[in-house]
């Protein structure tokens, strides 16, 4: 019997490359890590006053097919502003779990009025997911609101005293 | 000759009129007009140059503000002295029935609230900029 040597060859490489690859596949579909965070209900744009707190509602998923452990939660937040997390940090959080989490935001009580960007991380022994929101603040009365109001004061005050000095008959 | 002084008094009472109203439309527009530019400026970051030309802005309508509500309390008196006139003149022509002395309190109430207007728009003018900032 004549051996097919290029044949042999072909179904040799053909069984080798699927036996490296095959269970190189399997073991990425089982590792699939994925940490979803997301701030409810769909903030985008969230209005602030400086030095009140104010609760935005996280809630964070194991969107991949592998429990992750040990999820730490921080934050990159403007200069003076106070960021708390209840609970700070997750043990354990099983596939297609979530868990709710209170994120209390205390903006700078100096900081001016403007739009600040906020971004929450989580931090697992598997993942790491970032996300971020734009927080707006708003000055329950700045400087320039007294200015005006100051300024409206006085014209008023102009306006009766020239009615009374001119007003006469 | 009473009746040169007749038409002098009703012609210094149109040109009253006519002042007043002048008076009163500038005022308005320029506080309208103010109110636009100064809201204008605070929606986009005002640097100081811009600081500047909104307190600019703000003085000119105080100013102007002032120069109309003087104008329109003046124009009041003028009215009020040039109808008095008139009232005694019909009075001593025997046809003082004709003209109801209560016209005089219906002018002031209505200067009043010309001024009131134009006092009002400045204000809104002058504030809302900077309750916006």
């Amino acid at each position: 019997m004549r051996i097919n040597w290029r044949f042999l060859s072909l179904l040799l490489m053909t069984v080798g490359l699927m036996i490296m690859a095959l269970p190189s596949q399997i073991l990425a579909q089982g590792d699939k890590v994925e940490l979803t965070l997301k701030l409810l209900p769909g903030y985008y744009y969230i209005e602030i006053i400086p030095g009140e707190n104010k609760t935005l509602y996280l809630e964070i998923e194991n969107s991949g097919n592998k429990a992750i452990t040990n999820i730490r939660l921080s934050s990159d937040k403007p200069k003076g502003w106070i960021v708390d997390f209840r609970p700070e940090s997750i043990g354990y959080l099983c596939v297609g779990s979530h868990q709710a989490i209170d994120v209390n935001v205390v903006a700078d009580p100096d900081a001016d009025k403007g739009e600040y960007t906020l971004t929450l991380i989580a931090e697992a022994d598997q993942t790491r997911t970032v996300t971020s929101t734009v927080l707006r603040v708003e000055n329950a009365f700045s400087l320039w609101q007294w200015v005006g109001l100051g300024m409206g004061a006085l014209v008023i005050a102009g306006f009766v005293i020239l009615y009374r000095r001119f007003g006469r008959e | 000759m009473i009746e040169r002084v007749h038409e002098h008094i009703t012609g210094e009472l149109g040109t009253n009129a006519r002042t007043d109203t002048i008076f009163v439309l500038t005022a308005i527009f320029l506080n309208l007009i103010t109110l636009g530019i100064n809201s204008g400026i605070v929606a986009s970051n005002g640097s100081a140059t811009q600081t500047i030309v909104m307190f600019t802005f703000v003085a000119l309508i105080i100013i102007v503000n002032f120069v109309a509500e003087i104008g329109l309390i003046r124009g009041r008196q003028m009215r009020r002295k040039l109808l008095n006139g008139l009232l005694k003149m019909y009075k001593d022509q025997g046809v003082e029935g004709y003209y109801d002395p209560s016209l005089l309190s219906d002018y002031t109430l209505r200067y009043n609230l010309f001024m009131l207007a134009v006092l009002f728009t400045g204000l809104v003018a002058i504030v809302i900029p900077f309750v916006l900032r």
